[in-house]
């Protein structure tokens, strides 16, 4: 979660714009505004998404480091499918790595950012470019690409393999009406 | 965001293309019966698609009428006839036109958008208190990519999310299987992201908010070049989508349906082929785009 976004002020907004803000979308969401309505659920949890935006906002101190982050505990709530804590706790790691990459990478594609995705193993790979993990990451992503990729050609199909072979056989029997050979073996 | 999930058309059979026809027509009569005769000016590919697919879900049987239509009484055509399925698909279409179209004001101040507002709003409440439901979510999710779009939020995937949910939203019938959800959710991905490539040059020289912009820190060089730049990114971007749509949708299991083949597996990549080569016949065709001959 990026609470600049939550709230829909500018980064580096000052703290009297973050306050009017987050004051408007509280009204906004307030529960009393949705009372029977189908949405209520959805705008409880947006409140809750608000109020802790701005609790990390207003404290002054957005991206501190506390550190009792590890990359084992990351991966572990990536694959139980926990993504906004394992973004949370990925938050509080240096960023300069390769696993870090990595890490934003396989979070990436599970909520469907494919193009962040990418972006983020393109920098594991090029951190370090001996690791066969992130490699095979890369390529798998770009493997998957490919199959979306299938051009229409507008109805006409170029020259492949198949109409080669069919040339040489058409090539082939006419010569053998002549009385001569093309391809011996048929 | 219209006019990007079509068919194409040289590539139907004559029998699927009048098929097609029939769903885009009887669309726009319901729509005319349902929500007033303006709205049917609304009409577009995204809803007709939306009425195709589901009904090929629920696997019902359509009856397909003959009759005439107001703007060509000239000859008969064929329409499919009205059913909750198309009904619901007329309220979709209003409501999503309505709203690109306050988008448009809000964002550009474009004249066209007030009007074009103002023009349907009646549609549009008929439209919303019908289905409630869609409506509300529809305004919600704006409301969020709202919000991204002040923060300037410097992710096309990001940007994309609230869009996405929409079409979830839109294809969360009762018994929707989850492949359904999950190609949907993909499908308004891929639009919102062809829709930013599309707009980019537009949007850079009007200053409206363009996540292509952000992600790839314009900072006033010539449109042309900066779109060429950070094409190879969106172009990975569209066609991993794209494989993700082609996999769930043969994952629903459809049996033989030639119009929705066509589109998703033939329409999707010759558009994004288009688009990505910068043509420009794409895209933004709403109001009766469609040759009605």
């Amino acid at each position: 979660m990026n609470p600049y976004e939550v709230l829909g002020v500018p980064e580096g907004a000052s703290q009297e714009e973050i306050r009017r803000a987050y004051l408007k979308l509280v009204k906004k969401y307030h529960p009393d505004q949705y009372r029977n309505n189908p949405l209520a659920d959805l705008a409880e949890e947006k409140l809750k998404e608000i109020n802790e935006a701005y609790k990390l906002l207003s404290s002054g101190n957005y991206r501190g480091n506390s550190n009792n982050a590890s990359y084992e505990r990351v991966l572990e709530l990536i694959n139980q499918g926990r993504l906004s804590e394992a973004q949370q706790l990925l938050a509080q790691l240096p960023q300069d790595t390769g696993k870090w990459h990595f890490c934003k990478a396989a979070i990436a594609v599970r909520l469907g950012r494919y193009g962040e995705a990418r972006y983020h193993l393109q920098e594991a790979v090029r951190l370090e470019p001996g690791n066969p993990e992130y490699r095979a990451a890369y390529q798998q992503m770009n493997q998957t690409m490919q199959q979306g990729q299938q051009p229409y050609m507008g109805g006409s199909g170029g020259d492949d393999l198949c109409k080669l072979c069919t040339t040489l056989y058409v090539a082939d029997c006419c010569c053998e009406c002549m009385g001569g050979d093309l391809i011996s073996c048929c | 965001m219209f006019g990007y999930l079509r068919p194409v058309e040289p590539e139907l059979k004559i029998k699927d293309f009048h098929y097609f026809r029939a769903y885009y027509c009887g669309l726009c009569r319901t729509m005319g019966k349902r929500l007033g005769h303006f709205s049917r000016l609304t009409l577009s590919y995204e809803a007709t698609f939306l009425a195709l697919l589901l009904s090929a879900l629920t696997g019902e049987e359509e009856k397909i009428v003959s009759g005439r239509c107001l703007l060509h009484p000239g000859r008969k055509r064929l329409f499919a006839a009205d059913s909750p399925l198309l009904e619901y698909a007329a309220d979709v279409n209003v409501l999503l036109v309505y709203y690109k179209l306050l988008d448009d004001w809000q964002n550009e101040r474009s004249i066209k958008g007030l009007l074009g507002t103002a023009f349907f709003a009646s549609a549009k409440q008929r439209a919303a208190s019908k289905s409630e439901k869609v409506a509300s979510r529809i305004a919600w999710e704006l409301d969020c990519l709202l919000s991204l779009e002040r923060a300037c939020c410097p992710s096309a995937d990001r940007a994309a999310e609230p869009f996405a949910r929409i079409m979830k939203e839109l294809f969360s019938v009762a018994e929707a299987p989850s492949e359904l959800l999950s190609f949907s959710y993909e499908l308004g991905r891929w639009l919102y992201l062809i829709d930013a490539f599309a707009d980019l040059e537009i949007d850079l020289a009007t200053g409206s908010y363009n996540p292509l912009r952000y992600q790839y820190k314009w900072q006033g060089e010539e449109a042309g070049e900066f779109k060429a730049n950070l094409k190879p990114e969106v172009e990975f971007n569209l066609y991993y989508t794209l494989a993700q749509i082609q996999n769930y949708y043969s994952r629903l299991q459809l049996g033989t349906q030639a119009v929705l083949d066509n589109i998703v597996k033939l329409g999707l990549a010759h558009t994004t082929e288009k688009v990505l080569a910068g043509q420009e016949d794409v895209g933004d065709e709403s109001l009766r785009s469609f040759r009605c001959t």
